[in-house]
């Protein structure tokens, strides 16, 4: 029998040239199994819809609840509710380069909506919306347009918040320090105010222990800030920076004052210290959105209760905050889109928005959700409702770079923060970085 | 002329031979699947537009023409990393010799103290991490409150300051210095012959001469070792500042890694990625050869000796 040697060089090369082609094969997307079609066609009668949602507990075995009674109600359609454990932002962009991302995913429109369009990764609503005769005028503005992408529908809102639009406080806190509580007519110059006496040395060795406010360091919760002032960062379509006018630049002052002048909170105080200091009692006041209620109704401490009342008002009047959702677009790989659209109606309906507070602490956006007389007088999401009805949809850039540019954002931010730029500064840098990115052209379609 | 000839191999050699390939096989199939093809396959890419998930788009040098002349984050997140390289990797090897020449020693319950030493670099990093975060929260944090209480001195902002952020993470890097760089060190001082120890010291030689002129001489090949993977892992510096300041305030802790995975993850371009984790790959070689370079002036191996007479 011949035997051929196999050298350590052949051995190399041909290891080395399979390892390639199978990395060069894994990149391009799967193909459908063989036979999928025709068991589609043996099985016309039931589509069955996947869907894919984060590892949040309550949220997730809620949605496979849904999905139960929506499967019992509709025998042609049939749900599937998976979780990605882990990683959801990278694992998702895998399914779709793999042709496993299922038909819909749950997304938020704050995360941006157009760097999936811009990619052609999601699949137009309005013909469906026409289709079924859909009444899009239930939902509130802000919230719906937010899931518009140059003025196309991509999504429904499901559930979701005004942004970090409330004023939740400790009366106790407030009582202790001799402070008036806060009302509905206070104005940011009122809190800044009264977190100024309610920032204490409460143990005398003259250092802080006890503060005043505390508000998030990052972009979106700056947002509050920069519309109570009459300022937001892009234009109407998204194509001009607007950090260096005069509205952006007096909410970011108002932040730094807030850190370097009054010292009311520690400086770019992340979501620890805030859980930190009220569970310890030694937080006033936190400005925040409509989960917070129910987290801060785990961590407040004995002896000590919360209020809330809307965000104050700017110097026009107005109450900050953006229109943020959590959304469940489909992808536009899609086989069943009708039919996953009509999931996705399901769980943006009244009875799932007005149950959803109950279940996952956010309610659904509809105004009709908050006529419902288990909400209309529920003191912990009415005060989120006023302000929901006068937000603006989260900023989105029109050529699809919605990361670059809260990656571009936040660090500018953070010199504001920290004193290292002065907020006008800061907010012509932050125009000139974000206007930059705006300038950039589209991520090609697919 | 006189022909080489070489003895046929046999059968059994060459049975031999293919059961020693088979058995390899698996590692040799993993690291190139795993590691080299898709090494080679970015490096493709790295001359690429390829906004995952759509299509690559051939682009010739253009990805590294932007990082070296259009991308200001390349510059920062690269002095930074050096910043960070320059100090930790140093002070990380003296640290880690301090504690290996200390658990070195006959003390009692020594097996202790060295389990005690190690016990930080297996706690996981997001852990150390929120630890750290904590203990130096310039407002509330241990250390600040410590330094007001004991001198009235108010701390510093630590991973709140653009300033300190650099020298937070240096120290976050040290807690952990009894860790395998300690054990590595500890094992090659160990097989330093004691009697060249008691050899110097017959002839007077007190400890720092002998430390001088004993021990490092002894092990610096060790030493070698330790600087050399140091520094690589020096450079990928990466899940601490993630699950932390996220490369803030202000770009202060934005290392190299952070920046190549915000490319490749956030912003979705593979390709921009690639070319940055080539040049990454390119620098740390570069600074390998260097170190291999001027190794031969203070590295000293067993055996070896200056002006070799035959």
């Amino acid at each position: 029998m011949h035997v051929k040697n196999l050298s350590r060089r052949q051995f190399l090369v041909g290891a080395i040239g399979s390892g390639v082609a199978v990395a060069l094969a894994s990149c391009v997307p799967a193909a459908p199994a063989a036979g999928e079609d025709a068991a589609a066609g043996a099985a016309q009668e039931v589509v069955e819809v996947l869907m894919f949602d984060r590892n949040v507990v309550q949220d997730l075995e809620y949605r496979k609840e849904l999905a139960e009674r929506f499967n019992a109600e509709r025998g042609d359609i049939q749900v599937t509710v998976d979780v990605i454990p882990q990683g959801y932002d990278q694992t998702i962009m895998a399914r779709i380069a793999g042709g496993t991302a299922g038909d819909t995913f749950r997304h938020a429109s704050h995360f941006g909506m157009s760097k999936f369009t811009t990619r052609g990764l999601l699949q137009e609503l309005d013909e469906y919306v026409s289709l079924d005769d859909y009444d899009l005028s239930v939902f509130i503005e802000g919230p719906l347009n937010s899931n518009r992408v140059n003025g196309k529908l991509y999504a429904l809102p499901v559930n979701g918040h005004a942004g970090h639009a409330g004023l939740y406080f400790a009366p106790e806190i407030f009582a202790d320090a001799g402070v008036d509580l806060p009302t509905e007519d206070w104005t940011y110059d009122d809190l800044r105010e009264a977190t100024a006496k309610l920032t204490r040395d409460l143990d005398g060795d003259g250092k802080t222990d006890s503060w005043g406010i505390w508000f998030g360091a990052w972009y979106q919760a700056n947002l509050t800030l920069v519309s109570a002032h009459d300022g937001w960062p892009l234009n109407e379509d998204g194509t001009k920076s607007t950090w260096a006018e005069p509205g952006p630049i007096a909410g970011m002052q108002w932040i730094q004052d807030m850190y370097h002048e009054v010292k009311a909170l520690p400086v770019m105080a992340d979501g620890a210290s805030r859980q930190q200091l009220w569970s310890s009692g030694k937080l006033a006041t936190v400005l925040s959105g409509v989960w917070e209620g129910a987290y801060l109704g785990d961590i407040t401490p004995e002896g000590l209760t919360f209020s809330l009342v809307p965000g104050p008002k700017g110097p026009t009047g107005k109450r900050g905050g953006f229109a943020g959702c959590n959304n469940f677009p489909i992808w536009s790989s899609s086989e069943h889109p009708y039919e996953t659209f009509q999931w996705i109606k399901y769980l943006s309906s009244r009875e799932v928005g007005v149950e959803g507070i109950g279940r996952i602490g956010e309610p659904g956006l509809r105004y009709d959700v908050f006529e419902d007389p288990a909400v209309a007088n529920d003191p912990l999401i009415i005060p989120h409702f006023r302000v929901l009805q006068d937000v603006k949809p989260f900023p989105a850039p029109h050529n699809g770079r919605d990361s670059e540019v809260i990656q571009a954002t936040a660090p500018l931010l953070e010199g504001i923060y920290v004193n290292e730029l002065s907020a006008e500064e800061g907010c012509q840098r932050l125009q000139e970085a974000i206007q930059e990115i705006l300038d950039m052209p589209p991520v090609e379609a697919a | 002329m006189r022909m080489l000839s070489f003895p046929k191999r046999g059968r059994v050699a060459r049975v031999e031979e293919f059961w020693g390939y088979l058995l390899i096989s698996p590692w040799v199939l993993g690291f190139i699947l795993f590691t080299a093809g898709p090494m080679l396959v970015s490096l493709y890419f790295s001359f690429t537009e390829y906004a995952f998930p759509l299509n690559p788009r051939w682009l010739g040098l253009a990805n590294y023409i932007r990082a070296f002349a259009r991308d200001e984050l390349f510059g920062i997140s690269l002095w930074n990393t050096l910043y960070y390289v320059g100090l930790a990797v140093p002070l990380g090897i003296a640290l880690s010799l301090v504690l290996a020449l200390l658990l070195d020693r006959r003390l009692p319950g020594r097996a202790v103290w060295r389990t005690i030493y190690y016990l930080p670099s297996i706690v996981p990093v997001v852990s150390a991490t929120f630890l750290f975060l904590y203990i130096f929260q310039p407002d509330y944090g241990l250390i600040n409150g410590w330094l007001w209480k004991l001198f009235e001195v108010e701390g510093p902002g630590w991973f709140n300051s653009r300033v300190w952020v650099k020298p937070t993470f240096i120290l976050l890097a040290l807690w952990s210095a009894g860790g395998p760089t300690m054990i590595i060190l500890l094992a090659g001082l160990q097989n330093i012959p004691g009697e060249m120890y008691d050899a110097a010291e017959v002839d007077g030689a007190g400890r720092w001469r002998r430390f001088q002129h004993i021990t490092l001489p002894l092990l610096s090949p060790t030493l070698f070792f330790v600087l050399i993977t140091g520094l690589i892992a020096a450079f990928k510096i990466f899940g601490a500042v993630y699950v932390s300041t996220q490369g803030g305030p202000f770009y202060g802790s934005y290392f190299y890694v952070l920046h190549l995975f915000t490319q490749a993850f956030s912003h979705w371009q593979l390709g921009y990625a690639s070319a940055l984790a080539w040049i990454l790959f390119v620098i740390v070689l570069v600074f390998t050869l260097i170190q291999f370079r001027f190794s031969g002036g203070w590295v000293h191996y067993e055996g070896e000796t200056e002006n070799r007479v035959d």
